[in-house]
């Protein structure tokens, strides 16, 4: 009897503890069903949404804003809280499983050389040793510093090659007014490292180039046919890029310097070196993982297109702060958070970049997002990359792409923002000479 | 000539009412899935400032004009483009000069001299003083693997250097437009001619040690001309009316139906890229001669032209950019009198020349970021004729238009700065060119543009000649052309 007693005394005991903890920490309850990273990473667990990493005091239907941005600021960059505390609204977006994110050929090809990537001094990534070219797919699935963090981005690229075809670039002044717009074309090949395009591997031929872009001015007619065609090598810190541009005013191609990353491009919000996220080589930074952890990042497919195929922003994009925010979908991605701070006099401070981690991952930009700092440190501008395109090229299931469709930039300290709008394609079949410097000529005026 | 008078009129209206229709697109008008349409309606204005043009001319007044141009453009360009491998372009622009209209000191004259019958491949539908309607541009292009091919009326612009016509000297220019003050430099004032281009690009890997390596070669067959200048009363008016084709009685020896050809090789190793050139080419000045059993007449003498550029980036020298440019001709003409300048003397002689120029170009970071680096290009320029002593002109003091006034320097050297400036999102730019002959004659131009939106700019510049080397065409001697010009624009 006595026994009995004890028994239910305990029995209330326990189920009193659970009762309080859960009032007190709801989190401690539903906290058992939050993955880790490497769960999720390792496919043991799908990512959690926004609702499990808030313990439900965030719904995946409601909007996150202003009023509510405190409960998620942990899954934020520091841009975007300050963008949402100024007006971003952000919604739930659509998650889609790795599979359905990225080419088949490209995840065999980070499964058969896993564990085989080396890295020289200057974070060039090579197959096994040094000086042969890295072959394909995610070079450090799991990295463990900085340096490979950034490697992946830079050696890890899914894509063989994409246009943009057309890019909008809008901007905004601080009241939220589109008051100008400019258009481009993009157009990127990769040399080496290609896993879906044939010849994949290492084009024939091309030394040491590693990438060969193109970009040109379609609009204003001010500026249209303006051109730059750019060399990357695979190793930018032992041989920097190469560039040429076009001028149609002038009907003359002149040799640039095409190391001028913080130059602005176009009047815009960004420097050259933020194109991609971080365009410019990143030999020159001193690289510090901080840590991975789980962030709100753009979704990989739009339930509605953002972008038609003429490149403009389908009427059912709803803005915010007058055309500032784009209300998009947002997903729950475990990423690696770089710190970058410039090695020699740079207009930065310091970026933070985030950095999805394999095998979710987009089909171009390997970088979700950054922070940039000034040189005092103090929060300056933030760069999200937009996706939101989900194809299967040629209806293969095999090869399926998470397009990019756009970036935006706000400068927290004037209020002006920029975007870039974009038709992208990726792995469209490029003849590589095709991106040469006679191509300016053909293209421009 | 009644009926060509309100041709132009009414195609000028028709084309407006398109304008004022197009004036919101935000980007090239798509008429059809493959045919675009963009362009510009500009007005400019040139407000003379210098002094009376001394060339003999009919001149009104004894005083100075007090516009050198009023011009309304309507600029058209069309694109067929059916796929990646074809497209047809097109330039159409309609002209309105008003300024003899606007200025009772100046007589009406032809500010449009290129539409003349002799030159019908130009493409100007009309034969008015002051309406000009033509297709500048008409040209397909095709694209079969690395080899593209460019067939029409075209302008080929082979060269690198700011400032200076060192390997850009295959199209004649229109120096009737507005001299050389627009900030596009020859843009607007080469003439196309009808050519073909063709440019294949070599396999990368095909040889070794060398990348990005193309063969580019074309060809005029028979559409040659010469430089235009502005006629007898028109504000730019440089040679008096014996000089002039359209003007001279005399005969003229042109170069209609003769060839002119070039062809280039380009290729890259390590960061340095450069190319090899050749250039036949027929003088794009007229040489007034006078031969023994032959009256005096107007000749295009032959030249040869053999050229090199070569070009390098460094990265933490400010990273700059360095370009070398030179020609070598063995047959410059030149004149060599032993008397007096007249058409009866006149003899032309060729001679060993040497044009070379370095650029060196830097972008620097005057304002504090993030404001756009200042764009800085400093050159270097000069003019070596090596067997000098064949063309020295007897005789007579400096001047314009005397015996000394007409010899050409053994060397001549040129430095020219550009400096640019964009500010405020690129919505506002601050630019300054200086070009000074170190025989002491110089050209400036400081301007200011303003953009506004996606559809207007507004541009404002200062052009200053002068210097005590006041030999003809040398910057001293054009004083007399200083203006101060301003442009508004229309783009869409």
């Amino acid at each position: 009897m006595k026994t009995k007693k004890l028994i239910k005394i305990w029995n209330v005991a326990i189920v009193s503890v659970v009762f309080f903890c859960t009032l007190l920490l709801p989190g401690a309850l539903l906290g058992a069903k939050i993955p880790s990273i490497e769960d999720v990473v390792a496919l043991k667990a799908p990512p959690p949404t926004i609702e499990d990493l808030t313990g439900g005091r965030v719904k995946n239907t409601d909007l996150i804003d202003k009023h509510n941005v405190e409960l998620v600021k942990d899954y934020l960059t520091a841009a975007m809280y300050e963008y949402i505390k100024k007006g971003m609204v952000l919604k739930t977006g659509t998650q889609l499983p790795p599979n359905q994110l990225n080419p088949k050929a490209f995840r065999d090809a980070t499964e058969r050389n896993r564990g085989k990537a080396v890295m020289n001094e200057n974070g060039a990534v090579y197959y096994e040793k040094i000086g042969t070219f890295w072959p394909g797919g995610y070079p450090y699935p799991w990295a463990k510093t900085g340096v490979e963090a950034m490697g992946n981005y830079n050696y890890g690229r899914v894509w063989d090659s994409f246009s943009n075809l057309p890019v909008f670039i809008w901007y905004i002044n601080p009241k939220g007014e589109l008051y100008k717009t400019s258009g481009q074309e993009h157009y990127y090949i990769k040399i080496s490292g290609r896993t879906t395009v044939p010849p994949l591997g290492t084009m024939p031929g091309y030394k040491d180039i590693y990438v060969k872009r193109l970009t040109f001015a379609t609009y204003p007619l001010e500026i249209k046919g303006l051109g730059q065609y750019s060399l990357r090598y695979y190793d930018s810190y032992k041989e920097y890029d190469t560039g040429f541009a076009y001028l149609p005013a002038f009907k003359r191609t002149l040799r640039i310097n095409a190391s001028t990353w913080q130059d602005n491009v176009a009047g815009s919000d960004m420097i050259f070196g933020d194109g991609l996220a971080f365009q410019e080589p990143y030999s020159n930074w001193d690289l510090k993982l901080l840590g991975k952890k789980f962030l709100l990042v753009h979704e990989p497919k739009s339930p509605v297109p953002i972008i038609d195929e003429k490149g403009n922003v389908s009427k059912n994009v709803q803005f915010d702060m007058g055309k500032t925010f784009p209300r998009l979908g947002w997903i729950i991605w475990p990423v690696d958070v770089v710190e970058a701070i410039p090695k020699f006099k740079h207009v930065y401070g310091k970026r933070i970049v985030f950095i999805p981690i394999y095998p979710y991952i987009y089909s171009i930009s390997g970088i979700a997002a950054t922070d940039i700092y000034d040189k005092q440190m103090k929060l300056w501008k933030g760069y999200i990359q937009i996706f939101g395109s989900h194809r299967y090229l040629g209806n293969d299931p095999d090869k399926a792409v998470t397009q990019e469709t756009g970036a935006i930039m706000t400068d927290l300290q004037t209020g002006h923002t920029t975007h870039f709008w974009m038709n992208n394609l990726v792995n469209p079949v490029l003849n590589p000479d095709s991106i040469a410097l006679g191509t300016m000529i053909k293209l421009g005026r | 000539m009644r009926v060509q008078f309100w041709v132009t009129r009414t195609s000028l209206l028709v084309l407006f009412m398109v304008f004022l229709g197009v004036m919101e697109a935000r980007a090239d008008i798509k008429l059809t899935d493959d045919l675009s349409l963009s362009g510009l309606l500009r007005e400019e204005l040139a407000v003379h400032t210098g002094g009376k043009n001394p060339t003999p001319g009919p001149w009104t007044t004894a005083e100075r004009n007090s516009l050198n141009l009023s011009r309304t453009i309507f600029h058209t360009e069309w694109t067929y483009k059916p796929n990646d491998t074809f497209n047809l372009f097109s330039k159409v622009k309609m002209l309105w000069d008003q300024t003899a209209g606007l200025d009772d000191k100046l007589q009406a004259y032809d500010a449009f001299p290129l539409a003349t019958p002799r030159y019908g491949s130009y493409l100007r539908a009309t034969n008015d003083n002051a309406v000009d309607v033509e297709m500048s541009d008409l040209y397909a292009d095709l694209s079969i693997g690395n080899l593209w091919l460019r067939l029409g009326k075209q302008q080929i612009v082979w060269g690198e250097v700011v400032a200076a016509r060192i390997l850009d000297q295959i199209n004649p220019l229109d120096q009737s437009w507005h001299f050389q003050f627009e900030p596009e430099e020859f843009e607007n004032i080469r003439i196309s001619q009808w050519s073909v281009r063709a440019r294949y690009n070599m396999p990368e890997g095909m040889i070794h040690a060398l990348d990005d390596v193309y063969l580019e070669g074309y060809v005029n067959p028979g559409d040659v001309s010469a430089n235009t200048l502005g006629v007898p009363g028109a504000p730019f008016q440089l040679q008096g009316a014996a000089s002039i084709p359209g003007y001279t009685t005399l005969p003229i020896d042109d170069r209609r139906g003769y060839w002119e050809y070039g062809f280039r090789v380009g290729a890259k190793v390590g960061q340095f890229a450069g190319t090899l050139n050749y250039l036949s080419l027929y003088s794009k000045s007229g040489f007034t001669e006078a031969r023994a059993g032959r009256p005096s007449f107007i000749t295009y003498p032959q030249t040869d032209l053999y050229g090199v550029s070569l070009n390098y980036a460094f990265t933490g020298l400010l990273n700059s950019t360095v370009t070398y440019e030179a020609t070598y001709s063995p047959d410059e003409p030149y004149y060599a009198n032993l008397g007096p300048i007249s058409p009866a003397n006149n003899t032309v002689r060729t001679a060993h020349t040497l044009k070379q120029a370095l650029l060196f170009g830097v972008s620097i970071p005057v304002l504090p970021r993030p404001i756009s680096a200042m764009s800085v290009q400093f050159q270097y320029a000069e003019t070596q004729i090596w067997d000098h002593d064949k063309i020295h002109i007897a005789g007579g003091a400096p001047g314009p238009t005397t015996n000394g006034g007409n010899n050409v320097s053994a060397d001549q050297h040129i430095l020219a700065l550009v400096l640019s400036q964009d500010l405020f999102h690129n919505n506002l730019n601050l630019s300054f060119q200086a070009v000074y002959d170190i025989a002491d004659a110089y050209y400036l131009k400081p301007g200011i543009k303003v953009r506004q939106g996606d559809h207007w700019i507004y541009d404002i510049y200062a052009v200053a000649l002068g210097g005590a080397d006041t030999r003809y065409n040398k910057f001293g001697y054009l004083s007399w052309a200083n203006e101060i010009y301003g442009r508004i624009t229309y783009q869409f």
